[in-house]
């Protein structure tokens, strides 16, 4: 008999009162459902084992993005698991995820980063978006604790002067030299001579903007301005209206997750505007299908591979959904990570020493990823290779249907 | 001195003990005296933003008068290179400046109109930050405050030690509980719960209201300003999100769930539900969920708050020795 049924007997029999019974039985109920968030596998004594950190947001308005990306280690780590491990100087090593929330939060992911590098003693940590970036850089880099995180802004807190600091995800600037060369192509060079931005009023659509400006001054495109919403906004009429007054060639918004895309793409097509429509961050077809319906046309959205097409690539789409119940291409794009983190660990042979593991990751190569090729840039730009640029698979909504549409490595200038 | 009030007394010596020589208890573990720093400026929130409670009155502005005195503070460590032993009292003096002008039409506003009132308040400080780039540095918010440093007889203190951090907090806060501790047992305060009670029978008995309104909300936004600085040279980042109306929020969901009738409750509630909180982090995405049953429970189970307990404690053992007897 459980605890509960004890419990509902008690109560039955009269031998406790209904408070007694429903206060017990909320705190056994809540006990049951958090113990299983609290408990992670536990290491075997005699085995060694690598503690890799998360202080991601798995809670708050960007909660899709931390549990993609958390999503992609714990998926990771279990598949090096089940093969032995990681190979250190001839000695295998477990992998173990500890993850904690940041709500999206600066002083939260302070909090969470502190706790795993004080108390868990981990010497890698992964996060997402550039509020939990900028509470666990404050610790990781004096702590010379390697990060690996998604973070498209912020530039003051990346580069040289933050050398365990790596940016996984390629950002709307990256992605820039594969998807405009294919729009190009696709639509003819000279159909899309002028632009136009949409962001959000905030840090975010500041910096997809200033993005978004040196691409197309790269490409000779012409720049017809930018507006701003905000992240409550629900009617997208009034910002796409004062866009279109301008007569743009195509429209770039971003960071725009999939229902604010749609909602930008329904009003335009409303309105007439028959132009394509970029979305870098959007990195999903089906909300902007169900959203947008009729009008979901034209739309282009780089690193977003909608349906797998490499054996690697069906193969983690078919352990993410036996996982985790649901698989996304979000998720896809993070998976590579720990992978790279485990090349670099067997190739510098310590995982204590992280100047010599962040060195070996910066010149890791992956060849066969979610993402397909993968490289760390960025020495000509930051002074650091601690960008990732991987294979920008752009997926095409047409006619109401989503296809991959392209698949290329960013052509990025030598400058970069 | 009643025997609860003796009692009351000793807890409260005892728990600024405990907090004192918590570094020592808990091995100087950097994370635990995070914690700590957190709960301090915690209560300091929640305790000033009490007092206005104790008018009737809850400022969903709060938070964004913490943002006044942390981007003053701030800002002026980052252009003037001024350190926060002075930045914090400027800090605070902007924070009650700013409150004192915006109470005076605020303040003439009762129930929900203050809240709507104060609500929007709360925005507009939050978008000047983020509207005004050249200043506040927008969303991208400012960088680099670093904490103080301090030389007492030739002892060279250095504020970036999370130890010597949260003693500071600590006495900052200690501060503030102390200062409207001793104003709500005043005079004062016996007017401002007068008000709470019956803002058109206090009028009528000669009380000042408005007067009394203004300066307790200013007083109030001085000491939210104060933490605002502590806080801004902790962090060592600030942006216009982390001052936004959740964080005055979360300071209503401490006074409540502490409770509203004493200065114990926003101190209690503070405390446990940050501790709560941070229990709750590796819970992932049911956090939020657990931590929602954590409050219900506490309303449905506790009315009246964590500050009941004792009471509620005293009268089982009462009950119980009574079933002995």
């Amino acid at each position: 008999m459980t605890e509960l049924e004890k419990l509902k007997r008690m109560f039955e029999e009269g031998l406790i009162t209904r408070r007694t019974f429903l206060s017990t039985a909320s705190a056994l109920g809540l006990t049951a459902a958090i113990s299983p968030a609290f408990l992670s596998e536990p290491a075997n004594a005699d085995e060694k084992v690598i503690k890799i950190g998360g202080a991601v947001p798995l809670s708050g308005p960007v909660a899709y993005w931390g549990i993609s990306t958390m999503q992609g280690w714990v998926d990771g780590a279990a598949v090096i698991n089940e093969k032995g491990g990681v190979d250190i100087g001839g000695e295998k090593h477990k992998l173990e995820i500890i993850t904690y929330d940041t709500k999206g939060t600066v002083a939260d992911a302070r909090a969470a980063t502190t706790r795993l590098v004080e108390q868990d003693g981990v010497k890698y940590v992964f996060s997402q978006a550039a509020a939990s970036t900028i509470g666990m850089l404050q610790i990781t880099e004096p702590a010379e604790v390697i990060s690996i995180v998604a973070c498209w802004g912020y530039l003051k807190i990346y580069g040289k002067d933050y050398p365990y600091h790596f940016r996984a995800e390629m950002s709307d600037y990256e992605q820039g030299y594969a998807y405009i060369p294919f729009m190009q192509e696709h639509y003819g060079k000279d159909k899309l001579q002028s632009a136009a931005f949409i962001g959000p009023d905030d840090q975010d659509g500041i910096d997809c903007h200033h993005s978004y400006q040196r691409l197309m001054e790269y490409y000779g495109i012409k720049d017809l301005g930018v507006e701003y919403f905000n992240w409550e906004d629900t009617d997208f009429y009034p910002i796409v209206t004062k866009t279109l007054k301008s007569n743009p060639d195509f429209i770039v918004t971003s960071p725009s997750p999939p229902g604010i895309t749609a909602s930008i793409v329904k009003a335009a097509r409303e309105m007439g505007y028959k132009g394509p429509i970029s979305s870098p961050a959007a990195s999903e077809t089906k909300t902007i299908l169900e959203v947008a319906g009729e009008y979901a046309h034209d739309v282009v959205l780089p690193v977003t591979c909608v349906e797998p097409v490499t054996d690697t690539q069906k193969a983690i789409k078919a352990r993410f959904i036996e996982r985790f119940g649901d698989f996304n291409a979000l998720a896809g794009n993070y998976s590579w990570w720990i992978y790279g983190l485990v090349a670099a660990l067997e190739k510098a042979g310590t995982y204590e020493d992280t100047k010599a593991v962040a060195d070996a990751l910066a010149e890791v190569v992956l060849e066969d990823t979610y993402v397909g090729k993968v490289t760390w840039e960025g020495q000509n730009s930051f002074g650091i290779r601690r960008q990732g640029v991987y294979d920008c698979y752009t997926t095409l909504i047409e006619n109401g249907k989503a296809r991959l549409a392209d698949v290329r490595y960013p052509e990025l200038p030598d400058s970069y | 001195m009643t025997e609860n009030t003796k009692m009351a007394t000793g807890v409260w010596v005892a728990a600024v003990a405990f907090a004192f020589l918590l570094p020592v208890i808990c091995g100087y573990d950097k994370y635990i005296l995070h914690v700590g720093i957190t709960i301090a400026f915690n209560i300091a929130l929640a305790t000033s933003m009490w007092l206005i409670w104790t008018l009737g009155f809850i400022s969903f502005a709060h938070a964004g008068f913490m943002g006044i005195g942390a981007y003053t503070s701030a800002l002026l460590f980052t252009s003037l290179g001024w350190s926060l032993w002075i930045n914090m009292w400027i800090a605070a003096a902007v924070a009650a400046l700013f409150a004192f002008v915006i109470s005076i039409p605020l303040m003439r506003t009762r129930a929900v109109y203050f809240f709507m009132a104060s609500w929007a308040v709360g925005e507009v400080i939050k978008r000047v930050f983020a509207y005004y780039r050249g200043i506040f540095g927008g969303w991208d918010g400012i960088f680099n405050i670093r904490p103080p440093k301090i030389d007492i007889f030739g002892l060279d203190i250095n504020f970036t030690s999370r130890v010597a951090y949260y003693y500071l907090a600590l006495v900052c806060c200690a501060l503030i509980v102390f200062a409207i501790h001793r104003i709500i047992r005043s005079r004062t305060g016996a007017i401002y719960w007068s008000i709470h009670e019956s803002e058109i029978l206090a009028q009528h008995v000669g009380i000042n209201v408005l007067k009394h309104k203004v300066i307790a909300f200013t007083t109030a936004c001085f000491f939210a300003g104060m933490t605002g600085a502590l806080y801004a040279h902790y962090h060592t980042y600030i942006n216009p999100k982390t001052f936004d109306i959740w964080q005055s929020e979360f300071s209503l969901v401490h006074i409540i769930v502490g409770g509203l009738s004493t200065l114990n409750g926003p101190v209690l509630g503070a405390t446990v539900l940050t501790i709560v909180d941070e229990l709750l982090r590796p819970a992932g995405w049911y956090r939020v969920i657990f931590f929602g049953v954590v409050i219900i429970l506490t309303v449905l189970f506790l009315p009246g708050g964590l500050e009941t307990v004792p009471a509620r404690v005293r009268a089982l053992v009462a009950r119980l020795r009574g079933r002995s007897d």
